[in-house]
């Protein structure tokens, strides 16, 4: 089974899995919104010549309060990635953000915090700290039902226990969020890819596949 | 000097004396001597000085009650002269005057009363007494109280200064007396009637006969009215939402949906440099999806497609402005209905009398 599929399969599972009745939904304070979900993850870590692919899929969740035209984000992911091939060892993937944003209008957010990852392998821990700048775009698809998202970032700074210095760093994501009709649940299903350059040839890239059912107004 | 003195004494004497008599002229003074004439039978003297006495009425003010108080005492006198067609005569007048008169029975022997009676029989005229007053239009009523010498046939009318009918307000019998009631409406019964009006009221010997006696009586009569409220405006376009769908939401959602795609399929591009990280099936799967999902959203909102929502919350918005103005309406209607009239009534005026 690829790493797709057992996410796919997974995020089906907590969808059925996680549903709350009708009566605790409407508990959840309209200014709340959050879920879980799962990733498929692939890794490419290029040192030089040397390329390592790894994937695997992580678990996780994503909460969001809003306050007006304030927006927090953050998100909580943790899983283990597998060498696709070769004599690399898995890691155990931990990865966390907390975004701070405003949205001047219902189509337009801009985002700013931090972004941390940790690879966990036998021989040690590796960190990475990031801040990012992000634009987050929100077109309406279907009204009241399903909007996309287009987000793109850039890191501004980044700091990683690593001998190579941080270079530069930028991503991208989009997908859809689906509200159901006359329900607080809603699902989540995106496309993103990241890419940090170090200094010395050495690059880290991530492309992930999400899907998330919450609940509350996304 | 003595002889002065008394001069001047005598001079002033004769001229209270003279002034004495210059007030017994008065029609009061002299209704008075005539009436104590009457009763000590001193018939001639009694018609003379009463005649004098409606003479000077003429040029000096004399009520009306006592006018025909003199006229009665003038028939009674008359009659018991031997001139029972002169005492006819005054006792017509007398009925003219005031149709309402009748002799006192206790001062007046019944041959005369009877004359009397036989007169007032046979002479139509009507006493009219309209009030100053103030009533509601419709709700209230203004009263016109009608008092009849005999039995005969009137025609009462609201007219303008310029003799237009406005108003019939009775046509038929008067026996004794009658009150017709006014309720402010003109003809058409929508309208309350205001300004310089005359009560004309005609007295016929029968149904449809030529007028024997008409009667005016002048009326001023102001009306308040109270403002009638300004209708609603209908909608506004801008309240009124789009029953069919316009073409841009449409257009978002597929290009939002498009845009989306495209930029999940040039991610790896744009952001890796082109560097192959994952196989790209789940990408290109969850593109399809997005764009599919765009698909969607523009055919639900296709051009020209029926907005049921929004035609309900048109006809919404139209139904309260409707209801609006049929409230406001019944409203105003109320209003016109609402008004106020002051009547002021002159001093009745006969303008044609029956021909002798």
């Amino acid at each position: 089974m690829t790493p797709h599929r057992r996410a796919a399969v997974v995020a089906l599972a907590l969808a059925l899995g996680v549903r709350p009745p009708l009566p605790l939904a409407a508990q959840v304070p309209s200014r709340f919104s959050g879920g879980l979900g799962v990733q498929g993850l692939h890794v490419l870590t290029e040192v030089g010549p040397q390329v390592q692919r790894l994937s695997g899929t992580m678990l996780g969740g994503e909460g969001r309060l809003r306050f007006g035209p304030v927006r927090i984000h953050a998100e909580y992911w943790q899983g283990t990635v597998d060498p696709d091939s070769g004599a690399a060892t898995s890691r155990d993937v931990v990865e966390g953000q907390l975004l701070l944003g405003v949205r001047p209008w219902a189509w337009l957010t801009l985002r700013v915090g931090p972004h941390a990852r940790a690879y966990v392998t036998p021989a040690g821990t590796q960190r990475w700290l990031m801040w990012e700048t992000q634009i987050r775009l929100e077109p309406v698809l279907v009204p009241g039902r399903v909007h996309g998202y287009l987000d793109v970032w850039r890191v501004a700074g980044a700091s990683v226990n690593v001998p190579e210095a941080f270079s530069d760093g930028a991503g991208g994501a989009a997908g859809m969020v689906v509200q159901l009709a006359r329900s607080p649940l809603w699902g989540r299903l995106g496309y993103g890819i990241e890419r940090i350059r170090l200094g010395g040839g050495r690059s880290e890239s991530v492309d992930r596949l999400t899907l998330t059912v919450g609940i509350g107004r996304p | 000097m003595t002889r002065r003195l008394l001069w001047l004494a005598a001079v002033a004497a004769a001229s209270l004396g003279l002034a004495t008599r210059a007030r017994a002229q008065t029609p009061a003074d002299l209704l008075d001597r005539g009436v104590r004439a009457y009763r000590g039978l001193e018939f001639d003297i009694a018609a003379a000085v009463l005649r004098r006495a409606i003479a000077a009425a003429a040029a000096e003010s004399l009520a009306t009650a006592d006018r025909a108080r003199a006229l009665s005492y003038i028939a009674a006198s008359d009659y018991f002269r031997g001139r029972r067609d002169s005492a006819a005569a005054v006792y017509r007048r007398l009925v003219l005057l005031d149709p309402r008169f009748r002799p006192d029975p206790l001062i007046f022997p019944p041959e005369v009363t009877s004359l009397f009676d036989a007169v007032r029989r046979a002479t139509k005229a009507v006493a009219v007494v309209a009030p100053d007053t103030a009533f509601k239009v419709v709700e209230e009523r203004y009263p016109v109280r009608l008092y009849a010498s005999s039995f005969h046939s009137i025609l009462v009318v609201l007219s303008s200064e310029d003799g237009r009918t406005l108003r019939t307000l009775y046509a038929g019998p008067i026996g004794d007396s009658l009150t017709v009631d006014w309720d402010g409406l003109d003809v058409s019964g929508r309208e309350a009637l205001a300004g310089r009006l005359r009560l004309t009221v005609t007295s016929l010997a029968t149904a449809g006969a030529d007028p024997l006696r008409v009667l005016q009586v002048p009326l001023e009569i102001s009306a308040a009215r109270r403002d009638t409220l300004a209708m609603p405006a209908p909608p506004a376009d801008s309240l009124l939402r789009p029953e069919r769908a316009p073409g841009g939401p449409a257009m978002r959602s597929l290009g939002g949906g498009l845009a989306a795609s495209v930029m999940i399929l040039a991610l790896p591009s744009l952001v890796a440099g082109g560097q192959r990280v994952s196989g790209g099936g789940g990408r290109v799967a969850v593109a399809g999806a997005v764009s599919l999902t765009g698909l969607i959203g523009f055919l639900s909102q296709r051009p020209g497609h029926p907005l049921p929502e929004n035609a309900r919350a048109n006809r919404a918005l139209r139904d309260a402005w409707q209801r609006r103005v049929d409230a406001i309406a019944h409203e105003n209607a109320d209003r016109r209905r609402d008004v106020r009239l002051t009547v002021h009534a002159g001093a009745p005026l006969p303008i044609e009398q029956e021909a002798p």
